[in-house]
């Protein structure tokens, strides 16, 4: 110290200041925290998917914790809670030796870190209550979004003026990243939380049907982009450098890299829809642009990678460059994949398959996962400034969480190539060869029990980093406020840069970020919402009956969108399968559209009218006394529990708000018609043998289902549109 | 390519010319900027990482 203070002092105009290390080490415990709940609810629910199979006793039967609610946990979870706070720690802790200054306001760094807490545990408690939007990975309600839109601003503001009151005159890299992913999140998240509220947790998307779609996956792809990606490599450009103690390779690629991608992200949403009832010229924007995506992502790898130049050696000793090489290598093969997947023709094989979750899953378990591993490994000794308790027991956490992502992601392969080759196998005479979608999923079986011990691999790499960092931590001493000297910017250093403009003031760099991501989801966004071509409407083709929506509205809370599609592709093999490909025009008053994303069962766009209730009801109940062999949770709670009908009139309302042409006042009366449906389903279920009150959600539930997909169906006599016409007479 | 994706769309067909000429304005300004920085400045900005906090604050000078 002695040495380099002496040069220290020899420079006249020195401030002292100090570093906020205890923002940095909140978010770091949170990160650590909420990375063990996330990699457990995870391995719940891997664990659950075969469990009506192999353990049926295991099956609870509980509706807190069904898959079809964990599941958005487990992504919300790993998302915003473990990467998001991974995040904030690397920013704040980069941030203020970047920039070498404090962060500007201690107490927004602490609004900013309890807000957001308090935004996780309230995720904690709603989705497994059902509190959800379906909007995958916006699953939470609109007081939630509010919140986050409140606690990001505060962040933002934290930052920008951190920048403003900085003491070095240039901003690496990594501070455009940070900034870059801050306004685009903020944009997205707004855009995509737009709903009417009916009461005060819950709310109908304000779009419909094919444009709540678009809305959606351009906000769901760069949840993946500007949070798991943009951001971590902000993380990557300072923290790997640190790691290897050398710089950056080419700090001008990671220029090009930065803008490159964030122009080019916005745009490549649509990839999530191919041969969907989108557009086509939406759908090939999407292709176009994902596949030009993978230039500046494997810039961005190569020049990762390429830090360790000449270092190579200290990777086979040092387990935390061991953690960030593999995190590299993990971004560069899932943004490969990435651009792949986003091909049509390869496309229509992979998506609804596990091929998805294998490819979610190199990313979130190789690149979120390790980066923050060799992040965390760095920084609490030096928090707590001491030494890592123990380097063997890291190098032990990173074999068996390698191991864990192998055995995690190829038999996810398996079963992704698998089935999308099953659903698609006709028989020599034309037919399907494997008709019964079960068919497909019994083979996908071993393959969920091999993906879920490597789950537990991975939590138990984790487990003993908690260990270690605890250790770690308890043997060093943590200085909440490290002390720091620098000189101050001289007055006149803004004529200077002259043309360095961009990286020298924030609010101008903002602003050029804003209008890069934004133009993207302008130029595909609001020619979709406003050009009245692209969403051809059906005339027969009406608005759900107010027992229907109630049965929607369970179909959502139970996230039955997690594992069924509502799109049928036009495509014979699917056609054959489940009946008339989906049109755009069907969806035109289905607040939120539930697509879905996935086929861990069959689709249900055409489910209507294809079973008698009595076989809802029992397979509700029971799924596997009905189909044998299902893998589908049972619902017993819908069964015993009542709907609420009192609420339906603010539904109703909210509807028509939005658009939905219920006749005026029907807000009042759509009680009655309620209880006329939901009757005519009890009675017919008596007549089956089955007695249950016309008050209990399974029959709302049923009404929702029996309703799918009929209206195309020209004869337009759908019990449901008679209710309603009923109604308006 | 671009007109083609929106040829259907009358009313829009500034869009992807706008959309074209921003991004490859945007990227080629983007890489005369990378390419034109100084050296010496694009040192200095690499190692700022690696400034050990307060041991070696070279305090803002190229």
């Amino acid at each position: 110290m002695s040495q380099t203070d002496s040069k220290i002092q020899s420079n006249q105009n020195l401030e002292t200041f100090s570093y906020d290390n205890a923002i940095v080490k909140n978010f770091t415990i949170a990160a650590v925290v909420y990375g063990v709940i996330a990699f457990l609810v995870g391995l719940i629910i891997a664990i659950q998917l075969y469990v009506p199979k192999v353990f049926p006793f295991l099956d609870f039967g509980i509706p807190y914790i069904s898959f079809g609610r964990l599941r958005p946990l487990h992504t919300n979870a790993a998302i915003f809670a473990f990467v998001g706070n991974i995040i904030f720690l690397g920013v704040y802790y980069s941030m203020q030796r970047l920039l070498k200054a404090r962060m500007w306001s201690d107490t927004l760094s602490k609004i900013h870190f309890w807000g957001w807490q308090l935004i996780i545990l309230g995720a904690v408690i709603t989705l497994p209550l059902g509190i959800t939007t379906s909007k995958e990975y916006a699953e939470l309600e609109w007081p939630f979004d509010i919140a986050i839109t409140v606690i990001w601003l505060i962040f933002g503001l934290n930052m920008i003026m951190t920048i403003v009151k900085r003491r070095e005159r240039h901003m690496y890299v990594a501070i455009w990243f940070y900034l870059g992913s801050w306004v685009a999140v903020a944009l997205l998240h707004v855009v995509n939380s737009f709903a009417v509220p009916y009461n005060w947790i819950h709310s109908y998307s304000l779009f419909a049907g094919v444009q709540d779609a678009l809305v959606q996956w351009w906000y769901g792809h760069n949840a993946v982009a500007f949070v798991l990606t943009t951001p971590y490599l902000g993380l990557m450009y300072y923290f790997m450098p640190k790691a290897a103690d050398r710089p950056v390779y080419s700090y001008r690629l990671s220029i090009i890299h930065f803008w490159s991608l964030i122009f080019l992200y916005m745009w490549a949403g649509p990839h999530h829809l191919l041969y969907s009832s989108l557009p086509d010229w939406t759908q090939s924007l999407g292709t176009v642009f994902s596949v030009m995506l993978l230039a500046p992502s494997w810039g961005g790898t190569l020049n990762g990678l390429l830090i360790l130049r000449g270092a190579w050696d200290k990777v086979r000793e040092d387990p935390i460059l061991k953690f960030m090489v593999v995190a590299v290598t993990a971004y560069g093969m899932a943004t490969f994949e990435g651009s792949m997947l986003s091909v049509k023709s390869v496309n229509a094989l992979s998506h609804f398959t596990d091929w998805t979750i294998a490819h979610v899953h190199v990313g979130a378990l190789g690149w979120n996962g390790f980066l923050g591993f060799g992040i965390l490994y760095w920084i609490v000794p030096k928090l707590w400034n001491t030494q890592l308790y123990s380097k063997k027991l890291a190098n032990w956490h990173f074999w068996i969480g390698f191991l864990g992502i192998i055995l995690y992601v190829v038999p996810m392969y398996w079963a992704g190539v698998t089935q999308g080759l099953m659903w698609k196998q006709f028989s020599p005479d034309g037919f399907l060869l494997y008709k019964n979608f079960l068919e497909t999923v019994a083979p996908l079986v071993p393959m969920y029990i091999i993906r879920s011990i490597g789950g537990s691999l991975f939590l138990t790499g984790a487990l003993l980093m908690v260990y270690n960092l605890t250790r770690t931590a308890l043997a060093g001493n943590f200085v909440a406020n490290e002390q720091a000297q620098a000189a101050a910017l001289p007055k006149e250093f803004k004529e200077k840069i002259g043309h360095k403009w961009l990286e020298g003031k924030p609010v101008q760099f903002t602003i050029a970020s804003f209008v890069a991501v934004a133009l993207g989801g302008f130029l595909e966004i609001v020619p979709m919402q406003i050009i009245k071509s692209n969403v051809p409407t059906i005339p027969s083709v009406k608005p759900y009956t107010p027992l229907e929506l109630i049965g929607r509205d369970i179909y959502v809370r139970e996230g039955c969108y997690t594992c069924h599609s509502q799109l049928i592709r036009p495509f014979r093999s699917e056609t054959e399968r489940y009946g008339e490909y989906s049109k755009s025009g069907e969806f035109v008053y289905d607040h939120p559209f539930q697509w879905g994303s996935k086929r861990t069962g069959p689709d249900l766009h055409r489910v209507g009218g294809k079973y008698p209730n009595a076989w809802h009801y029992q397979h509700m109940y029971d799924p596997q006394s009905i189909s044998p062999g299902s893998i589908m949770p049972r619902y017993p709670w819908l069964i015993s529990d009542n709907y609420d009908i009192k609420i339906i009139s603010n539904k109703i309302k909210a509807m028509q708000f939005l658009g939905v042409p219920y006749p005026v006042g029907y807000a009042d009366v759509a009680e009655q018609d309620v209880i006329t449906q939901a009757k005519d389903i009890a009675l017919d279920l008596k007549n089956s043998n089955i007695k249950v009150e016309h008050t209990k959600e399974i029959i709302a539930l049923t009404a929702y289902l029996q309703r799918l997909g009929t209206d195309i169906k020209a004869k337009n006599d759908g019990q449901a549109n008679l209710n309603l016409q009923a109604v308006t007479k | 390519m671009f007109k083609h994706l929106y040829s259907n769309l009358e009313h829009f067909a500034i869009f992807p010319i706008l959309a074209m000429l921003i991004f490859m304005a945007v990227f080629i300004g983007v890489v005369i900027f990378a390419y034109k920085m100084k050296k010496s400045t694009v040192d200095y900005i690499s190692n700022l990482p690696l400034e050990d906090d307060e041991s070696k604050s070279k305090n803002g000078e190229n």
